[in-house]
């Protein structure tokens, strides 16, 4: 009953600014942008008032570091997607590169997400049980209230490392079985395509490693179908 | 000459009034209409941050800079692609695998920038971009204060606001020596009894060759992981 409660009143905040573009646009977001209070806000209510990545992020110019609520980013040209391919099928059987590049985009997002929930600058440590946990795969299967606060949370997280990180767009098909996730504009499958086979190895694991660090399971995904392939997206899909 | 003698009165005078950039130019260089009319150089000697020249296309998930398409990554990556590549072959081909990935990476991402246009006028890039740079900066004051505004700009917008640490160039040392400061595989991978950013030597190395337009090497030095106050790299041609 408190968890439906505390549900319900973060969807509506969640909700609220999309709901009131307008006063959000002209109120709310100058506020949260204000020096001060910028730097105390957790990322996620910030990305809820409508701040872009590049805005959130922290840049040490001197140092020469980024970061985005704790965790420690950098920019490399997308050639880098292809490079790897390259490199790891020249020295590689083609099952063995697809297998390291997976396990590198699984370590890699693992990582960053371990890392974001345990910083506590992304959002407030008692909200994250509610998104990351054991059973979350099940539960938003059977709790709408769940799923929509689920959809709403890893839409705004996505927007701010896929789609501001340029590595395509995110979707989660929650009620699915096995849990569906739809990427459009896959990094991968614009340097790899066309191909007869699915070519996402990378971002299967990254999404892999997504999945895995907010269940605490280990997670694999599969990817289905391939826009390289000519499919409209690339389909992963998670299996236990 | 004296175009380059012009230029430089310009940015040393940029560089003389900070106050006067960030508080007339920096709102010009960002503005709606003009922001996108600019090239990446003059927004940014006008005081804008490497993510204020970002073009974010959030709807297909992409974003750039001057029509170079780039994506963001958990610094760990680093470490994870040394680790990865270290698990499959022997260490001497693995430093040769991530210099090359560095080394190809970044010459892509110059000849981009130069090819798309969006960096600097068309007409202004020969001045930087030749063969006869490097012996030009050796034997003209001039010349060598203009590279290194230039250079250091275009190092500040891919390096310090690219997570990837800060360089300083040293132009009259034969060979030519780079210093990379705060360097991400020195942190991640030290300590070490050798140097370990061969990532970065192949980044160092791409960046000079399409500066000059003929494939030059670079080799690290002195390396952070190694106790060292920063990381040295020669430039050979």
């Amino acid at each position: 009953m408190f968890r439906k409660m505390q549900l319900k009143v973060l969807l509506f905040g969640m909700e609220s600014p999309e709901k009131h573009p307008f006063f959000t646009r002209f109120v709310l977001r100058p506020v949260s942008r204000l020096p001060l209070l910028s730097k105390r806000m957790m990322v996620l209510p910030r990305a809820l008032l409508g701040d872009t990545a590049f805005e959130i992020h922290d840049v040490d110019l001197e140092r020469g570091r980024i970061g985005i609520g704790g965790v420690e980013e950098i920019i490399f040209g997308s050639k880098i997607i292809e490079q790897l391919h390259k490199v790891l099928g020249s020295r590689l059987p083609e099952e063995e590169k697809n297998e390291a590049l997976y396990e590198l985009g699984y370590n890699l997002c693992r990582w960053e997400v371990s890392t974001a929930l345990q910083g506590g600058k992304w959002a407030p440590r008692v909200l994250v049980p509610l998104i990351a946990n054991s059973t979350i795969v099940d539960d938003v299967r059977s709790d709408p209230l769940l799923a929509r606060f689920f959809l709403k949370v890893m839409g705004t997280v996505s927007r701010l490392i896929t789609d501001e990180g340029g590595w395509g767009h995110l979707e989660f098909e929650v009620r699915s079985k096995p849990l569906r996730v739809l990427l459009s504009n896959s990094q991968e499958a614009a340097w790899l395509g066309p191909s007869d086979r699915p070519v996402c190895h990378l971002y299967a694991g990254i999404v892999a490693g997504y999945t895995s660090a907010i269940s605490g399971e280990e997670l694999r995904a599969r990817e289905v179908a391939c826009r390289a392939m000519g499919a409209p997206q690339c389909v992963f899909e998670i299996d236990r | 000459m004296f175009k380059v003698r012009l230029l430089l009165a310009l940015l040393d005078f940029l560089e003389k009034h900070p106050l006067f950039v960030r508080v007339c130019l920096r709102p010009i260089a960002n503005a709606p209409y003009l922001s996108k009319r600019l090239k990446v150089m003059m927004r940014a000697f006008m005081g804008s941050t490497a993510f204020e020249i970002h073009d974010v296309d959030v709807a297909n998930g992409r974003i750039s800079i001057g029509g170079v398409d780039e994506m963001l990554f958990g610094s760990e990556f680093i470490q994870i692609l040394h680790e990865a590549f270290g698990s499959i072959v022997s260490e001497e081909e693995k430093e040769r695998i991530l210099y090359d990935i560095g080394f190809k990476a970044c010459y892509y991402e110059g000849e981009e920038a130069l090819n798309k246009g969006r960096w600097a006028p068309k007409a202004l890039v020969p001045l930087i971009y030749n063969s006869e740079i490097m012996d030009r900066i050796r034997t003209d004051p001039v010349m060598a204060r203009f590279f290194n505004h230039i250079e250091g700009m275009v190092t500040r917008l891919i390096l310090n606001e690219g997570g990837w640490g800060h360089i300083d160039f040293d132009f009259s040392s034969r060979p030519m020596k780079v210093s990379l400061y705060n360097s991400q595989e020195a942190r991640y991978l030290g300590p070490s009894h050798k140097p370990v950013c061969q990532f970065f030597t192949g980044f160092i190395a791409g960046h000079a060759s399409s500066l000059l337009g003929e494939r030059v090497e670079a080799r690290e030095v002195t390396c952070q992981a190694m106790g060292e106050p920063c990381c040295t790299f020669e430039i050979d041609r």
